[in-house]
């Protein structure tokens, strides 16, 4: 008990001098962060899908490990781990005293119980594929086996996981918010999506949930007893404003950072109370095909939408600028980008067609391409709230138009566009991936993966993708990346549109921000969120 | 003869109003414009030229680009035609349906009238655009379903005005002749009553026509409306929400916005007029 008093002074006393050359944090007000985007209302780390959500689950849980602005993995809730030589090994030694926010210790019970629910037979979400390889996983997944050998909690705050296989990812696997097994463990794991709990979520970290109004706001006030030490603001708000009245929000000091859309920079820039940060973002956006449609069955007529759409046109000038065009699933801020071998695919109508007539698709009477009496005509889902991707929607259609190909644009409600991917009720659809740090593309593209929402199903993409979690030397695994990225290149199930390059426009009275944000953006979720302050 | 001599009578009347005939003139300008309109202009009103987004008015573009880089007169002319017809068609629509449940409604009475004009009350009670937006939110946004969506709200409106005039009317000496010498129900409504009760349905579809347009543009601001890329004036008005194309770039708007004002203004004038000119009450010169 008081060894980690006297590490704790120490670390106020370092923390004060680093500070104090600068400027004394002040405690206390409200930080309004705004999002164009309404959380869908699942705050639960193990079966939330959508980044809406993520933002309040990353300042509501901890978990073992949390991955910093430059994408390494840094202790949290564990203090520190031991990889065994082989790499199958990883043991966990936990902090002590951790609470959650009503005031039960976390343990490696509370730890054991997160991924034992990732694992379950019933589990309804999408993260099973990130943990298949622990020992006894599958058997317990299958049902045939009623523990899992491979997750051992050998005391409250020591847990080790075993895996069949070298992992390269297993270390940043633990990001994942720990969730509390006192209050979760009485519910079937099949009924945790509907549970109360994911509307009241319950954690360890540095904010505690208030409350949520669709529409409005996500409120969370300061943790006083946050293990890590108190956050300095006192309240955070995640404000909802849409996209057009964003300037107006910053002008009037109603929201303090929220990320812009490029056709607003000019206005923005021009405030001098606004500070602007550009950065690469781990994230790419796309036009999803479903490929369990016999159309979109073969790769040619991928390829030459692809080929028939200006997707330099589209960064540009609907981007003026702000992205870069895509041709793979790996972002340039990822260590394991590669544009070598790689099809830029560029704007070509000639050859498109050229590719579509050869995949047997001949001009009708009306000039709507045909094959076997069916047209190629398909619906393009476009979720509402961001003017550039409607923008780009219609370039789309118009593009389409030009090679015979007739698209219906069908503009939804973000969370109802998500339902209807996720029902495969969908021709094409767009949206954006917001990528882990570790390149592993299994969540996504594994043809076992229910996030594999164009449904590609390829023996060789699947074998690349499991060779490279095997590999752990970092070389050899990219050069796998490499291997894949081609493939995908080629094979296109969706046709990549742009690497995100975000704008973040933040409020100056709002200090301790890093002035060089990595992929995340200035306020990567939860370190910075507990380290800034507000300026009267 | 005497149809035309009362129709003439009802003309000179009407152009005594001078906001009448300038009404009148103002939209038969723009019917004119949208009937002609792939005459008046070479520009294609939904194709995008992004090479050439938000231009300010020049010899090439009179009222500039959009944020599409298209042709805002052209997609001001077009959007007349559709923002028209969506009015016309819908006040089709709310008379067609309109007139045969006022007509029932106002003849037979009692229980028929009863039950026609309470589901007319509930009609009336509910508030329109929220209606609006459900419906146009479950069976997605088209011109067509605008336009029945409109017509199919609107009928309580004439439906109440006919059965009044027909509760009036089938007490009168020419309905009950027509009874008696053996015309059957139908034959004395739509033969005998209604060609008398057509002043004031008159008035109120012109007024309609009015209000469907704007209703339209309501639904379109919203994006419930007409689909992109297909102008509307009302979907223009939407297109031109951000705030830096609101202070800046007002060439994007202001067409829409004044079309959609001059002509729900010349409506109301008109019919304003006809309901002067069709006042039987009117003392003849």
């Amino acid at each position: 008990m008081k060894k980690r008093l006297v590490i704790v002074l120490l670390l106020v006393l370092s923390l004060s001098v680093l500070v104090s050359a600068q400027e004394v944090p002040v405690q206390g007000g409200t930080f309004r962060y705004g999002t164009t985007i309404n959380p869908r209302g699942m705050f639960n780390p193990v079966l939330y899908t959508e980044s809406y959500d993520a933002y309040i689950i990353d300042v509501v849980y901890d978990g073992l490990i949390e991955v910093d602005a430059n994408l390494q993995p840094q202790p949290k809730v564990a203090k520190s781990w031991e990889i065994s030589e082989d790499g199958m090994e990883i043991t966990f030694y936990l902090h002590e005293g951790i609470k959650f926010h009503d005031g039960v210790e976390l343990t490696a019970k509370d730890v054991a119980y997160t991924y034992m629910t990732i694992l379950h037979p019933e589990y309804t979400g999408v993260r099973y594929g990130n943990f298949n390889m622990l020992e006894g996983a599958q058997e317990y997944k299958e049902g045939t086996a009623d523990t899992v050998p491979g997750i051992e909690v050998i005391d409250d705050y020591t847990i080790r996981f075993k895996t069949i296989r070298p992992h390269a990812p297993l270390l940043v696997s633990f990001g994942y918010g720990i969730l509390p097994s006192h209050l979760l463990a009485d519910i079937p794991v099949g009924e945790l999506e509907t549970a109360d709990f994911n509307l009241n979520p319950i954690g360890s970290g540095p904010f505690k949930f208030v409350e949520f109004l669709t529409d409005q706001h996500v409120t969370l006030e300061a943790n006083e007893d946050y293990f890590f030490g108190r956050p300095n603001i006192d309240t955070l708000v995640f404000q909802k404003v849409s996209q057009d009245t964003i300037p107006i929000f910053l002008q009037q000091n109603r929201i303090d950072f929220i990320e812009i859309a490029p056709d607003q920079f000019l206005q923005v820039s021009e405030m001098d109370h606004i500070d602007l940060y550009v950065y690469e973002a781990l994230s790419y956006s796309y036009i999803a095909f479903n490929m369990r449609q016999a159309r979109f069955d073969d790769a040619r007529v991928r390829q030459a939408i692809t080929h028939g759409f200006d997707r330099e046109l589209y960064v540009d000038l609907i981007r003026e600028g702000f992205g870069i065009v895509a041709n793979a699933p790996m972002p340039q801020a990822s260590w394991a980008y590669t544009d070598e071998g790689i099809n830029p695919y560029p704007y070509d109508p000639e050859l498109a067609a050229q590719l579509l007539a050869e995949a047997g698709w001949k001009p009708g009477a009306d000039g709507i391409l045909e094959k076997d009496g069916e047209k190629l005509e398909f619906e393009f889902l476009v979720p509402e709230g961001s003017r550039l991707t409607e923008q780009m929607a219609l370039l789309f259609q118009q593009n389409m138009e030009d090679l015979g190909i007739k698209v219906n644009l069908m503009f939804m409600e973000f969370s109802a566009a998500v339902d209807r991917v996720d029902a495969r009720e969908f021709d094409t659809f767009t949206m954006s991936w917001s990528l882990a740090v570790d390149p592993d593309p299994y969540g996504i593209w594994h043809s076992t993966s229910l996030w594999n929402d164009p449904g590609f199903f390829n023996d060789e993409s699947d074998r690349l993708i499991e060779q490279g979690r095997l590999e752990t030397d970092i070389e050899k695994r990219k050069e796998i990346y490499a291997e894949w990225q081609r493939l995908i290149n080629y094979e296109l199930p969706t046709m990549f549109l742009n690497y995100g390059v975000s704008i973040g426009a933040i409020n100056e009275r709002v200090k301790g921000i890093d002035a060089d944000p990595g992929p995340y953006g200035p306020l990567v979720g939860r370190q910075l969120l507990t380290t800034i302050w507000l300026e009267d | 003869m005497e149809q035309i001599s009362q129709s003439k009578k009802v003309w000179k009347r009407f152009r005594r109003s001078k906001l009448a005939v300038f009404g009148m003139a103002v939209l038969i300008f723009f019917v004119l414009l949208s009937i002609f309109a792939p005459f008046l202009t070479d520009y294609d009103p939904n194709r995008s030229n992004l090479r050439n987004r938000n231009l300010p008015p020049s010899r090439e573009h009179l009222f500039g680009t959009d944020d599409m880089g298209r042709d805002v007169l052209a997609r001001t002319i077009y959007g007349g035609r559709i923002s028209l017809t969506v009015g016309l068609v819908s006040v089709g629509i709310s008379l067609g349906i309109g007139v045969i449940l006022g007509a029932l409604a106002g003849f037979f009475g009692g229980m028929v009238d009863t039950v026609i004009m309470r589901i007319a009350d509930v009609f009336y009670s509910f508030p329109f655009m929220i209606l609006a937006i459900t419906i146009s939110a479950i069976f997605g946004p088209s011109i067509y379903n605008t336009m029945i969506i409109l017509g199919i709200l609107s009928w309580p409106g004439p439906a109440r005005l006919l059965r009044a005039e027909f509760l009036k009317l089938k007490h009168t000496d020419f309905s009950l002749a027509a009874a008696t010498i053996g015309a059957g129900p139908a034959r004395v409504m739509f033969r005998h009553i209604l060609p008398n009760a057509v002043s004031p349905l008159l008035v109120s579809a012109t007024l309609g026509v009015a209000s469907a347009i704007l209703s339209e543009a309501g639904l379109s601001f919203l994006g419930l409306g007409v689909p992109p890329p297909a102008p509307s004036w009302g979907n223009m008005l939407n297109r031109a929400r951000p705030l830096h194309i609101l202070a800046t770039m007002p060439w994007m708007w202001l067409p829409p916005g004044i079309a959609i004002f001059v002509v729900v203004l010349s409506i109301n004038f008109v019919g304003d007029g006809l309901r002067d000119a069709l006042d039987p009450r009117q003392v003849m010169d």
